[in-house]
């Protein structure tokens, strides 16, 4: 099938995926028409509170959701060459799919101490990947990861290669992750809040390394976090969720510099920063995040934003796209992008 | 272990100093004990007016140099009764502990994966039979089918005359042997199920995952290996159920084994067997646990000695 | 507190009552009692009762489920058979589960020497197949109901003990505990009126699953001949019967019948127990959906079982 040219920028696309979960024999509907572009070679950081279903979208790109979860509808699409595949249309744990995993994209967790094998060494946890994809003997294959090992800072890599995850440090477990899911040199990797247990030096170490990992590589990652702040650092696209549903998405200065969204600014000024007038205070988001289960026809964020209207909770909204291909999922802005003026809810302009 | 085995021997001795019989006669052939003149001479050359723990650190010296003292029903020495008595009730037991480990690892295996299928209900049915049916009626029920029924199975003894490979002796075992591991099986299968069902939700499975695995492999070196260590706890947990379910067993099947030496020991007070039968299979039953911790040491390197102290 | 009781207590039993299996469970224990009770009534014959002309008959319509070859009704006999296992089966988890859970309650209040005493001893008990623990009692005392009863007890407090014992270890750093202390309250106090209350539910839970080991344990026993004297029926003396080969083979009347007995009073005492342990329990209700009792009734035990090992 041949691509559109601007397709072909695009490594992956998410388009109008819908998640579903089944507990109690009732169903939660938790991803909800979620849509995404990822540049190919870019940097694409995933943010929202925890709950909002950012973890989700992770798990339903590589089918990797647990038991009780199902893509229920909505296209997930990897670009290759000139060739498309709809991973969602894949089965599961069929061949075609695994083919993808750890091969073309690879997958770091957040909890390292669990995430890893606790009975097995994490050389051969790491070399297993690579046997499973090329055709290696298992001396060349330990090779590879010893190499791989060095070059993540891994001190001592021979003697390391033989250890158990038990034994080694918060920082150095997620370079053993991180080694899992780039030893085969993925085209895309994506990171579900990889820095989260980590202390905040080592956090830094991590996130750098992550960074060179994309840059020297060309290669495409999905950062999924809750901190502004990392985002800043290292996004060069920003996709905000809330409650199941992408609010905003553009550029990184897009989003971090102009945001459109009530909820994006609000999450902002909750952000603290350093060189911050100390006598500002930090804001807040007002309000509860509501359980998925109460659902909405219209705006989820309605409830909690100061420039909502009946409209809002009333309406489908439709996700409106400004300049620079800047999406933002609100109705109270203006062709250019702007909110109204401060004004309490209820009162129409 | 060996604390263990002490404190063990310990019991058995002093218990066995509640009973009404003479324990002279433990040490004694039946011969020699007729006489009364003798006796008193006996008693005191061989101790028994020493203070009581001086007797049970004699008894326990005589122990392990292989004098285990002579039976009072038939005037035998202990240690052939146990050498007769002994391979057949390593066989039966050992072999239903094989038979009943890898079945159930399997079953468990496949029950846990598929979790509400086919494998998943039968193993169901067969964990609610082996809670509340006896293992010696399903033994009696087996005997009656495959052996009178259908002539299928000897009815019962190891050996048939005129028997001599293991092979002719095979088609004793089958019924002894599926009547003992039916019973450990029911509760290994669900138990291991169990385990399976809880390491498949681990984190480390979705890695596993992620790296494009196939499921068979996922399951296998992920999942089944990771949920071995709680099944040999069990397994070592259940080791003297399987001896009990034996000594039962063996009165089933009138298996000439160590079950059946202790039942007929209880039957005419024979203490002196009694105890050295039930000290046995205490230290055999720590020794086997001893060993199910080394490959639970073996499978989960966290409880690995060294690994601990780090 | 005293007056929420019943309040709670009427809570229990109607979540009880909506406990299928429970209910079930429980219909199938009250039909057995009942029978039993009106044992001679109900079957139309006296158990005792030797009638030289109707020997060995398989079941008809005048003996449901035969005679034995003393021409007893089998069927009566069952009935008979079942007040005194169900008794002792009571009797004996009562006793055992009291001596359970004052060791456990000693032991996990108290802590340090004590409770590593116990539960050395425990583990010194356990060692054993309780089938062989309770064959050396047997020697030293002698069979009879009240012996096997106690028998029975003394060899089966251990999984009681440990239960118990686990739950005051959780509870006693517990807020509640705490300002007992504070109050200056005597440790029996804060063991018999404040701990042991709210320990209650999984003591209920082990008391009833412990009344069907014990009924299989009798009928394991008295199948070997050291449980209750022959004179008393019991539904292992009944079984006892097959000890005999040609009862096996010929009369399978005799050892089915007290077998299906015992199979149906247990799966209605376990299910009792199931339910209770949903009703009572209600941190083990979720993950206990998907397990069978037993396994659940194990990993509790387990659970301490790992804590002392590790």
């Amino acid at each position: 099938m041949a691509l559109e040219s601007k397709q072909l920028n695009n490594i992956l696309e998410l388009k109008d995926v819908n998640v579903s979960f089944t507990v109690e024999s009732s169903s939660l509907h938790i991803l909800r028409d979620v849509s995404l572009q990822v540049p190919r070679g870019s940097f694409l950081c995933i943010v929202g509170e925890s709950g909002c279903g950012k973890s989700v979208t992770a798990q339903a790109i590589v089918q990797l959701l647990p038991d009780n979860g199902r893509v229920d509808s909505g296209l997930i699409s990897y670009y290759e060459n000139d060739q498309a595949t709809e991973l969602n249309k894949l089965e599961k744990f069929g061949r075609e799919m695994r083919s993808f995993r750890g091969a073309k994209i690879g997958m770091i967790f957040q909890d390292t101490l669990s995430s890893l094998n606790p009975a097995h060494r994490v050389g051969r946890q790491v070399a297993e990947s690579l046997l499973q994809h090329h055709n290696l003997s298992k001396d060349e294959a330990k090779e590879r990861v010893i190499e791989l090992f060095r070059k993540l800072g891994i001190p001592d890599p021979e003697r390391r290669y033989n250890a158990y995850p038990h034994e080694f440090s918060g920082g150095m477990r997620q370079r053993v992750m991180i080694a899992i899911a780039t030893i085969c040199e993925p085209d895309l990797v994506i990171a579900d809040e990889p820095t989260t247990a980590l202390d905040v030096t080592i956090q830094a170490q991590i996130m750098t390394l992550l960074k060179n990992l994309q840059k020297s590589a060309k290669r495409t990652f999905i950062l999924i976090t809750h901190n502004m702040a990392l985002v800043s650092e290292v996004a060069d696209h920003v996709a905000v969720m809330y409650l199941g549903r992408v609010v905003e998405y553009g550029s990184v200065d897009q989003v971090l510099r102009t945001p459109r969204h009530p909820y994006t600014q609000a999450l902002l000024q909750s952000v603290p920063s350093l060189d911050a007038d100390k006598s500002v205070e930090l804001k807040t988001v007002d309000g509860q995040t509501p359980s998925p289960a109460e659902v909405t026809k219209g705006c989820e964020f309605a409830e909690r934003c100061l420039f909502a209207t009946d409209t809002c909770r009333d309406q489908i909204i439709p996700l409106m796209t400004f300049q620079g291909n800047h999406q933002v999922r609100c109705i109270r802005l203006d062709e250019k992008g702007n909110l109204p003026k401060q004004n309490k809810a209820g009162s129409n302009v | 272990m060996i604390p263990m085995a002490l404190a063990i021997s310990a019991i058995i001795f002093f218990a066995s100093r509640l009973s009404p019989i003479d324990p002279l006669n433990s040490l004694i052939s039946p011969d020699a004990a007729a006489d009364a003149t003798n006796l008193a001479i006996l008693k005191e050359r061989l101790g028994f007016n020493d203070p009581i723990f001086v007797q049970y650190f004699n008894w326990l010296i005589e122990i392990f140099r292989g004098n285990f003292g002579y039976s009072i029903q038939s005037g035998q020495p202990i240690s052939e009764i146990l050498a007769l008595r002994m391979p057949a009730t390593l066989e039966l037991v050992l072999a239903a502990l094989i038979i009943s480990t890898t079945l159930s690892l399997l079953i468990g295996l496949v029950a846990g994966a598929n979790r509400g299928g086919l494998t998943d209900k039968f193993s169901r049915v067969l964990a609610a039979i082996g809670i509340s049916v006896p293992d010696f009626f399903i033994g009696l029920a087996l005997l009656n089918i495959f052996a009178y029924r259908v002539s299928l199975l000897p009815t019962g003894q190891r050996i048939s005359p005129g028997q001599v490979t293991f092979i002719d002796r095979l088609p004793h075992l089958i019924l002894p042997v599926a009547t003992l591991s039916i019973a450990m099986l029911a509760v290994l299968i669900r138990y291991t199920r169990n385990s399976v069902l809880d390491t498949i939700n681990r984190d480390f499975v979705k890695t596993a995952r992620s790296k494009g695995l196939p499921e068979w492999k996922v399951m296998w070196s992920h999942v089944f290996r990771n949920s071995l260590g709680p099944v040999m706890v069990l397994i070592a947990f259940r080791l003297p159920l399987l001896v009990g379910g034996a000594v039962l067993v063996e009165a089933v099947f009138q298996w000439p084994g160590i079950g059946k030496t202790i039942v007929e020991a209880v039957t005419v007070s024979d203490y002196p067997v009694i105890m050295v039968v039930s000290l046995l299979i205490a230290v055999a039953i720590l020794f086997a646990s001893f060993l199910v911790d080394i490959v639970k040491s073996i499978l989960d390197p966290r409880v690995r000695l060294g690994a601990t102290i780090e | 507190m005293t007056e929420k009781v019943p309040s709670t207590a009427r809570l229990l039993v109607r979540n009880f009552a909506g406990n299928l299996t429970g209910m079930f469970g429980l219909l199938v224990i009250f039909l057995i009692i009942t029978s039993a009770i009106f044992a001679e009534e109900i079957s139309g014959y006296n158990p005792n009762l030797m009638d030289g002309m109707s020997t060995s008959l398989s079941p008809s319509t005048d003996h449901l489920m035969g005679t034995d070859q003393l021409g007893r009704d089998v069927f009566s006999r069952v009935l008979y058979g079942g007040r005194n296992s169900i008794l002792i089966g009571i009797t004996a988890s009562f006793l055992g589960n009291l001596i359970g859970t004052v060791l456990g309650a000693i032991a996990g209040y108290l802590g340090g020497k004590i409770d590593t005493v116990l539960i050395r001893i425990s583990e010194l008990f356990m060692t054993f197949p309780q089938l062989v623990l309770v064959l050396i009692f047997v020697t030293i005392m002698g069979q009879g109901v009240n012996n096997v009863i106690i028998i029975f007890a003394l060899t089966g407090w251990m999984t009681t003990l440990r239960l118990v014992r686990s739950e005051f270890l959780s509870l006693r750093e517990e807020a509640f505990v705490e300002a007992d202390r504070a109050f200056g309250f005597s440790k029996k106090r804060i063991i018999f009126r404040h701990l042991l209350p709210n320990t209650m539910s999984p003591i209920v839970v082990a008391f009833t699953i412990n009344i069907a080991i014990y009924i299989i344990a009798e009928a394991g026993l008295s199948f070997l001949g050291l449980g209750v004297p022959v004179t008393t029926p019991t539904w292992g003396n009944l079984l006892s019967a097959a000890q005999a080969p040609v009862v096996v083979e010929q009369y399978w009347w005799l050892w089915v019948f007290p077998a299906v007995a015992i199979i149906a009073f247990v799966t209605g005492v376990n299910f009792v127990g199931d339910g209770l342990r949903d009703v009572l329990d209600p941190r083990q209700r979720t993950n206990a959906k998907n397990k069978t009792f037993a396994a659940t009734l194990r990993e509790k035990l387990f659970g301490s079982r790992k804590q002392t090992i590790e």
